[in-house]
């Protein structure tokens, strides 16, 4: 899959649409896959409600794609580009495995983390819907911030350049996210509408979310843990 | 109980399948003049494109180069970036990321971006890649 996508590439003349390229050939890289897989499972846990699997993956892609216009917007008034990325390559592969396993951990509550409030904003939105906001679109932030070597080179060696010379400028992180969250997107659709056909069969099943949800804390904390023994045994 | 036993067997499994040999670094030095450098810059965590790429750069050292890389005309040195040490030797190439640079006297030829995109999808692209820079210098 990747060589078509990377025949694609090399055929395309359009930024915007190689900017999305580029993105889908990254979330198809080792780590990249891995912060996927991982947020599938994590929008997942709410899969009996069609609206919040949705939401949760469009704010993922969202999260992902601020973090990525944030970086490049730095890079683009002028901040000198080996002083920003240092911090990602140096830290950003050894950030996964950890994050991972703090996420895990929240969502048993073993670890309890609250998410800031906004008190304005919390009249208005009931508290549930407000946290589900928060933490997809903190998740994308998040996941996009750990860089490894494959999504570095990509993010700072191939879309920046493309991003500071195109006159579509900061429109292409923008594409660059969506391409790294379509595998999302997709899983999300299909989990929202394959739910969708047995919802009321699920519904009726008690705790089933409850069961969900600590399945894939196991999922987020064995991934941690894998990828913390990898660093240490490196 | 039965869970934390699937994980760990999973996690077992999952550590069996990971390549850990250490990334080491050869010394710090500059090719010779006249003398073509292939440098890869790691980190202590190996993945699967680096070592694509490492693979790729050793065929081809053990192939087309071989008679170069005997005579000294060619030379491949690795580095691990976690080195402090090799991480400021590394500025000079602007180089923070895993790198591979192509050295000869005052010449300097960043293959990376080609080679992390290639190496996987399309490795015949990315051998013509290395041995046109190469063949040019």
């Amino acid at each position: 899959m990747q060589e078509y996508f990377t025949s694609l590439l090399d055929q395309s003349s359009f930024p915007l649409w190689s900017a999305f390229l580029l993105g889908l050939i990254t979330s198809l890289g080792p780590c990249t896959l891995t912060t996927n897989i991982a947020a599938i499972g994590f929008v997942s846990k709410e899969a009996s409600n069609k609206k919040r699997v949705l939401l949760g993956g469009l704010l993922y892609a969202v999260g992902r794609a601020f973090t990525y216009i944030v970086i490049a917007l730095l890079l683009f008034v002028g901040a000198d580009a080996l002083n920003i990325s240092k911090p990602f390559a140096r830290y950003g592969e050894k950030l996964i495995g950890p994050l991972l396993l703090i996420i895990g951990l929240a969502m048993l509550n073993i670890i309890p983390i609250r998410f800031p409030s906004f008190n304005g904003l919390s009249e208005k939105i009931e508290k549930q819907k407000r946290d589900l906001l928060i933490q997809h679109f903190l998740l994308g932030v998040v996941f996009a911030l750990a860089f490894c070597s494959y999504s570095g080179v990509m993010y700072f060696g191939l879309l920046i350049p493309m991003t500071l010379s195109a006159p579509s400028g900061l429109l292409l992180p923008l594409f660059f996210a969506l391409g790294t969250s379509v595998i999302v997107l997709a899983f999300t659709i299909l989990i929202a509408f394959a739910f969708s056909g047995i919802n009321q069969w699920f519904i009726r099943i008690k705790n089933v979310e409850f069961w969900l949800r600590r399945l894939v804390a196991a999922m987020f904390i064995t991934i941690g843990v894998w990828k913390i023994f990898e660093l240490i045994l490196s | 109980m039965r869970l934390t036993g699937v994980l760990l067997l999973g996690l077992l499994f999952m550590m069996a399948c990971t390549n850990n040999q250490p990334v080491k670094s050869d010394d710090l030095l500059m090719p010779e003049p006249g003398q073509i450098g292939i440098y890869y810059f790691r980190t202590s965590i190996r993945c699967e494109t680096c070592d694509a790429i490492e693979q790729l750069i050793k065929d081809e050292l053990a192939g087309n180069y071989a008679s170069q890389l005997e005579k000294g005309e060619i030379v491949f040195r690795q580095f691990n970036l976690d080195d402090p040490a090799v991480a400021d030797f590394a500025q000079q190439f602007d180089v923070v990321f895993k790198s591979v640079i192509i050295l000869k006297d005052e010449r300097a030829i960043n293959l990376t971006n080609d080679l992390f995109l290639y190496s996987l999808s399309k490795p015949e692209k990315s051998r013509e890649l290395f041995e046109n820079t190469i063949d040019q210098l």
